[in-house]
């Protein structure tokens, strides 16, 4: 053998001989804590931008939330690492954050106005300082909300604050009633000054230590919409923003901080990498869709946050993102729930499970009135190799589709067992708003086949028919759901057939928009949990997705569901609201209007020596908020 | 030519020596070559343009909305009118192109910054990947090479093969996520995913630390600081052998058959009689001229490193352009899409002219007329 050829047999001898010992060996039990003062945190999904009034993402709302800090803030329990899970927390109820006290009627700070109309007014905390030392004042509070208003980017979150407050869903509307126009671009500079005056200014005003907001006409979920983890509502220094180059909170001026980049160049805005919040963490470093690096503020009004470092990293790869949290140098780790197995079980690794979860995601809707031209969803358009246009507007298929689904199987194999069957569309954690003794649908065939048999006149039975499922990729449940759909539905009798496809977003917007989509399967997160946050983009003449359901559905909507969602909203009494959202979700299961898929559970995955960790359904993220967290053991 | 030479008055001295040189030459075809470049990238834009206007107006319009939630409070038709959705195709054309022309490439969604900003940003990524591992690819690939020829047909030459089909055979995400377990997740966490650990990342964002390159390894070295360049290089190690491992196959196989049929060409032979040691024939001889072929080969594929490796980036979690990419694609950014299909077209004209020039060195009869 040749010196080279030598050379390279030990170098390959000994490589295998270090490969095998390395394969031995992982964490020990009770783990000497990594880091103490570090807590990172390993996850997929990035930021869009670090502007309160921008974003409307849960990447950006979870940065925003530990370094922003709102009027109100919602009671939190704690899940941690030694399985202890307390209870206490709320999504109706109130603590005071930067506001000193939480308005109610009793304390006098909510009041109704004779026009109808009710103020809020929020004392505000005394002592607070930004994180570049200036102190909090009404001011401030002011400013912050105007902004979000005026800035109203496309696609963006401002209609939350601009509905309560003006009426009106958007900026540009209010402007185009003002100037009596029907295109923005027709206003003139003093209809928008005008506008700006009449609805914006007047809606939040600072009256001595306090600041006022008036609403037209009773909003029951507004206090929700200014709680802590609702990132629109995040308190900003004024002095510092104008100083960024923002908006200088004149009449004159807002037009050109309105809409910055279009709503899809999250960059216009000055706020896009840069923040000064009064909350526990102090932003260091932002690497977007790397990692975000927070630092503790000392001089918190209450007292510091227990950790000294915060990071949050981006790792897409879930192989890599378990060998760094199995390691011990990440310490919360987001894990998509059908690799739960891989990390149930380690060492040093604990599970929590069974937590609630507010949200409808996701779930199947009906389209009646499918648009048949030039849609190769629907086949010929006609019975047999496809269907009419009509196909969902009879009340029989529908119910029929609802008894088809297998409701168990779906959550014993996608789920691992860990979700839960649910009417809609109030989600069930929604109390007092949900109804427990309405009747769910179950998996019966026969019901199914009996209800196929009467639809249509029979026609359907008699001629079958063919059309496609569409889901939007990027989520495997969403994929099996159509799935489940199409091996139950073609069992019935073999002249259905049903056809599956996964698209990417563009195309579902597509057909979306166009109402193409005989059956669609995608899910909604609450923005506020506020049952009129669900009912509207679900049963809404205009919803977000029963306003893309056909004409069917949209006169079924302005004639039965807008007047019962007009009524939730017209008063704060909770049993009253109550029988209203009862009404809906009893009209949604009668009418059979969508499939209410079983939904996930949440589950928190933490290394052993993670403590308190903060929990509450409404956190943009199920670990979200790093001020409680420390780390080591109880003992 | 056809010029008329005699008018032309002589040139001063030192010139003499420059025209009719190859170098003279060799300049001459390489501006040739560099001024093609600008109609390749039209064609280029030309045809992913074309591509595109497939799509309907609503598709399209999924850039600016990402999302259900999104649509609340929109006008469509207002959204489409104002990003010119609906403008013919010869105006939105247009207005492509004068945004190409000036480098603005566009929001990039999968990104979430403008797509210039985040091809800056990958792009070092990408070349500190391509740069560590194109020595162990180039110099690795010709190494096995010449072993396995030099052995022909003994035991060495069959083990060295069928370690580089191994490697060529073993996925990458395979073979990534296996070496992680056993540097990383084993006992020992010498070679960790990322580009740099947690103490090394404070240092290199401090305002004490200067940045060149981008590229941690270098930029690491021009700051003197040895604890961030071993942390780099630790980081770095593991992507660039799953780089280089999987990729020696393809070389050594050319560099083998290229240098067996050089040791069978006369002048080695001779060489051979002359007396000289087998070792200076191979290298000083033969192995020069067997690397021919292997040149032109491996410089296409170490520029196309440059590209990133989606798999690699993705196992190790190192943010570079492939990994971009292939986000990009899956969420139909069309942005970044045709700032990759540009920067592709630039990358294989500068790649194949450079393999042409070295090919030229190589070999003196080589000359480009």
């Amino acid at each position: 053998m040749s010196s080279t050829s030598k050379k390279s047999l030990i170098f390959g001898l000994s490589f295998v001989l270090i490969f095998s010992l390395m394969i031995v060996g992982f964490a020990q039990d009770k783990p000497e804590v990594k880091n103490p003062n570090l807590l990172n945190v390993v996850t997929s999904g990035t930021a869009n931008t670090l502007d309160p009034a921008y974003t409307y993402d849960t990447a950006s709302g979870t940065i925003i939330q530990n370094v922003y800090e709102n009027l109100l803030r919602y009671p939190y329990g704690t899940v941690d690492g030694n399985e202890k899970k307390t209870e206490g927390y709320s999504v109706s109820s109130f603590e005071p954050l930067l506001a000193a006290k939480v308005p109610s009627k009793d304390n006098g700070l909510i009041r109704e106005t004779a026009g109808g109309g009710v103020i809020y007014e929020f004392p505000i905390r005394q002592g607070v300082t930004f994180h570049n030392g200036n102190k909090l004042t009404p001011e401030d509070v002011e400013y912050s909300f105007e902004r979000t208003m005026i800035q109203d980017r496309s696609g963006g979150p401002s209609w939350m604050i601009l509905q309560p407050l003006t009426g009106y869903g958007s900026i540009k509307s209010i402007v185009k009633a003002v100037a009596g126009v029907d295109e923005f671009a027709d206003a003139t500079s003093e209809d928008r000054v005008a506008a700006f005056n009449s609805f914006i200014d007047p809606a939040v005003e600072t009256k001595g230590n306090s600041v006022v907001f008036k609403l037209p006409k009773s909003y029951p979920p507004f206090l929700n919409i200014l709680t802590h983890g609702s990132a629109w509502s995040a308190i900003m220094d004024k002095e510092w923003v104008i100083e960024q180059g923002g908006w200088p909170g004149t009449a004159d001026t807002w037009v050109e901080y309105h809409n910055p980049g279009g709503g899809s160049a999250a960059e216009d805005s000055v706020l896009y990498d840069v923040m000064n919040g009064t909350g526990p963490f102090k932003l260091e470093r932002w690497d977007p869709g790397t990692e975000v690096v927070f630092s503790r503020n000392d001089n918190y009004w209450r007292e510091p946050a227990k950790v000294k470092r915060f990071i949050i990293q981006k790792i897409d790869e879930w192989g890599t993102r378990r060998l760094k949290f199995i390691n011990g140098e990440a310490d919360i780790c987001y894990v998509p729930l059908q690799y739960l197995g891989q990390v149930e079980g380690t060492e040093g690794v604990k599970v929590q499970k069974h937590l609630p979860t507010i949200q409808m995601n996701p779930a199947a809707f009906f389209t009646q009135d499918v648009i048949v031209e030039n849609n190769d969803l629907v086949g010929s358009g006609t019975w047999g190799d496809g269907i009419p246009s009509n196909f969902f507007n009879d009340v029989k298929v529908r119910k029929a589709f609802n008894y088809a689904f297998e409701y168990d199987a779906f959550i014993e194999q996608v789920l691992q067992g860990l979700g839960y069957k649910t009417n809609g569309p109030v989600p069930k954690n929604m109390q007092p708003y949900y109804n427990d003794d309405l009747e769910l649908y179950s998996h019966d065939l026969d019901k199914a086949e009996q209800l196929l048999k009467e639809a249509h006149g029979g026609e359907l039975w008699e001629k079958g028919f063919t059309f496609t499922i569409l889901y939007n990729t990027g989520n495997e449940s969403r994929k099996t759901a159509s799935n489940i759909f199409e091996a139950n539905i073609e069992k019935i009798n073999p002249n259905f057939e049903i056809k599956v496809r996964g698209v990417d977003w563009s195309t579902y917007l597509d057909q979306m928009i166009g109402t193409k989509m005989p059956l669609f399967i995608i899910g909604w997160l609450a923005d506020f949990p506020d049952p009129h946050n669900f009912v509207t983009p679900f049963m809404a003449s205009d919803g977000t997705f029963s306003g893309w359901q056909g004409e069917g559905m949209v006169e079924m909507a302005k004639e039965q569901f807008d007047p019962l969602i007009e009524q939730g909203m017209a008063t704060v009494d909770v049993e009253k609201r109550k029988k209203t959202y009862y009404e809906l979700q009893k009209l949604a299961h009668d009418l059979a209007i969508d499939v209410w898929l079983p939904q996930a559970e949440g589950t928190r995955i933490l290394r052993s020596w993670v403590q308190d960790v903060p929990f509450n359904p409404m956190f943009a993220n199920s670990w979200s908020y790093a001020y409680p967290i420390w780390k080591g053991y109880e003992d | 030519m056809g010029w008329v030479r005699e008018s032309i008055p002589d040139p001063p001295f030192y010139l003499i020596f420059w025209e009719g040189t190859r170098a003279e030459i060799m300049l001459a075809y390489t501006t040739r070559r560099v001024l093609v470049l600008p109609f390749v990238l039209l064609g280029i834009l030309l045809i992913i343009f074309g591509m595109l206007q497939l799509l309907s107006a609503n598709q399209r319009l999924s850039t600016f909305i990402s999302s259900p939630a999104e649509l609340k409070n929109t006008d469509i038709e207002v959204l489409k009118e104002e990003y010119g959705l609906n403008d013919p195709i010869w105006v939105r054309f247009g207005r492509w192109l004068d945004d190409v022309v000036h480098l603005r490439f566009g929001w990039s969604e999968s990104a979430k910054m403008t797509a210039k900003r985040a091809f800056l940003r990958f792009f070092p990524v990408s070349i500190e990947l391509a740069l560590w591992s194109a020595l162990p690819i180039i110099l690795g690939g010709i190494w096995l090479g010449t072993v396995a020829a030099v052995n022909h047909n003994n035991v060495v030459d069959h083990i060295t093969r069928l370690f580089a089909i191994v490697g060529w055979s073993l996925p990458s995400f395979v073979a990534g996520l296996l070496l992680l377990m056993v540097f990383y997740g084993g006992i020992v966490t010498w070679f960790p995913p990322g580009r740099l650990g947690l103490e090394a990342s404070e240092i290199v964002h401090s305002a004490q630390f200067v940045r060149y390159t981008q590229l941690n390894t270098i930029d690491a070295l021009l700051n003197w600081n040895w604890f961030v360049f071993t942390d780099a290089v630790r980081h770095i190690i593991l992507p660039a052998i799953v780089m280089s491992y999987v990729r020696w196959a393809m070389l050594l196989r050319i560099m083998r058959s290229s240098l067996l049929e050089t040791l069978r060409k006369d002048y080695v032979q001779t060489a051979r009689a002359k007396g000289l040691k087998e070792n200076v024939v191979i290298k000083k001889h033969a192995r020069r001229n067997a690397l021919i072929p292997v040149v032109t080969v491996a410089g296409i594929y170490v520029a196309f490193l440059i590209n990133g490796l989606v798999i690699t980036e993705t196992i190790f979690d190192w943010h570079g352009l492939g990994r971009w990419a292939v986000t990009a694609a899956q969420q139909f950014d069309t942005s970044t899409l045709m700032l990759f299909a540009l920067f592709n077209g630039v990358l294989l004209v500068l790649a194949n002219l450079v393999v042409d020039l070295i090919y030229a060195y190589l070999d003196p009869r080589v000359t480009y007329d």
